[in-house]
């Protein structure tokens, strides 16, 4: 004797399309014509209660939906919330950081000044032109101020005259010599 | 006494005959149409709104002449198409649940009749809940065959699918809805 009919055979035999193999099982197994009798059973109790109207729902039901409609609405709000307030805390404490296009230009910039500006401050190209006869005594410069005269070194044109009347070491030459 | 087409074909149909015509199927199957979309549907009144839409769309098409029209079955197509564009907007549904719930709570309630009580409640809810966990073309194919009590082959026609399709339906909803009753897991 075959097995028992698997549910969905068992179903198309009662929905009239099971093969005939399997209606003549049912017909012959004690099990399966009972499974069938309570397919039946159970498809008419259930299109008979659908049939009617639905019961109205319980008055405990009511507030429980309106309370997860608007607990989902507040939850949606206030995670939007928490979104904004965290974005600009996050601009407060750490501003945005440049790009790496902003950075790089910036970069550009820095090297540029270091050029222009080292050169200018730092270069020696007309050091030789100046001359540093020897180092200055400063004691003796403070000195001539002091006393009101001034450096010959620096008054070619009174240097004659005063220098010989008042003759002070005025270079480490002048020192040396 | 609603005419069927058999009945109607040769007839000349006045302006007058097309407005007792309409009238004729209103009563012949507007009670049916409502159950239909209140299955289909969440709520009552909403497939009752569905269930005058669905006659609005009668008027409208014209097709009164027409007398190989089986209205039967265009008028359970077009209703499941209605609860079909209805579904569709389960957001705007979902808000209006609030109303429908609380008009619900509101209304006196029926006498049951002698079948409803032999049924018991925790029963009834039970199924109701089950069938509302069925996707929305199990639904259709359960209501239509067992409710409407239409063949296989024209539950494929009314919603456009093979019959095999209405069978693998079928019998998944059937599983399913048994579960309410304890059936076979």
């Amino acid at each position: 004797m075959r097995r028992c009919l698997r549910e969905e055979a068992l179903w198309l035999v009662f929905e009239g399309s099971g093969s005939r193999v399997d209606r003549e099982h049912v017909e012959h197994c004690e099990k399966c014509s009972t499974r069938l009798r309570q397919l039946k059973t159970d498809v008419q109790f259930l299109s008979r209660v659908l049939r009617d109207p639905p019961p109205a729902p319980a008055a405990a039901h009511t507030p429980r939906v309106l309370l997860w409609r608007w607990a989902s609405v507040v939850a949606v709000g206030a995670a939007a919330l928490a979104l904004v307030w965290n974005g600009w805390l996050t601009w407060k404490v750490r501003p945005p950081q440049p790009t790496a296009s902003t950075m790089t230009r910036q970069a550009e910039i820095v090297e540029i000044l270091a050029d222009e500006v080292s050169s200018a401050l730092f270069t020696n190209d007309d050091l030789a032109a100046v001359e540093i006869s020897a180092r200055v005594s400063t004691l003796a410069y403070v000195q001539a101020a002091l006393d009101g005269g001034w450096p010959c070194e620096r008054r070619p044109a009174r240097r004659g005259a005063v220098c010989a009347q008042r003759p002070f070491f005025l270079t480490a030459e002048d020192q040396g010599g | 006494m609603y005419k069927t087409n058999e009945e109607r074909v040769g007839e000349s149909v006045s302006v007058s005959d097309e407005q007792s015509f309409y009238e004729e199927l209103y009563r012949a199957h507007h009670k049916r149409i409502v159950r239909l979309c209140r299955l289909l549907l969440k709520d009552s009144h909403e497939a009752e709104e569905a269930a005058q839409e669905v006659f609005v769309r009668l008027v409208r098409s014209g097709k009164a002449q027409d007398l190989n029209m089986v209205w039967a079955a265009w008028l359970t197509r077009v209703a499941v198409n209605i609860c079909r564009d209805r579904h569709r907007s389960r957001w705007w549904r979902w808000w209006r649940e609030e109303a429908v719930e609380i008009n619900n709570l509101q209304l006196p309630t029926k006498e049951p009749t002698p079948e409803e009580r032999t049924v018991n409640r925790e029963d009834r809810e039970r199924i109701w809940k089950f069938f509302r966990t069925l996707s929305s073309r199990q639904q259709e194919v359960f209501v239509l065959r067992y409710v409407g009590e239409w063949s296989g082959e024209e539950v494929a026609d009314l919603l456009g699918m093979s019959e095999g399709t209405v069978k693998r339906h079928l019998f998944r909803a059937v599983r399913h809805l048994r579960h309410a009753l304890g059936g076979p897991q």
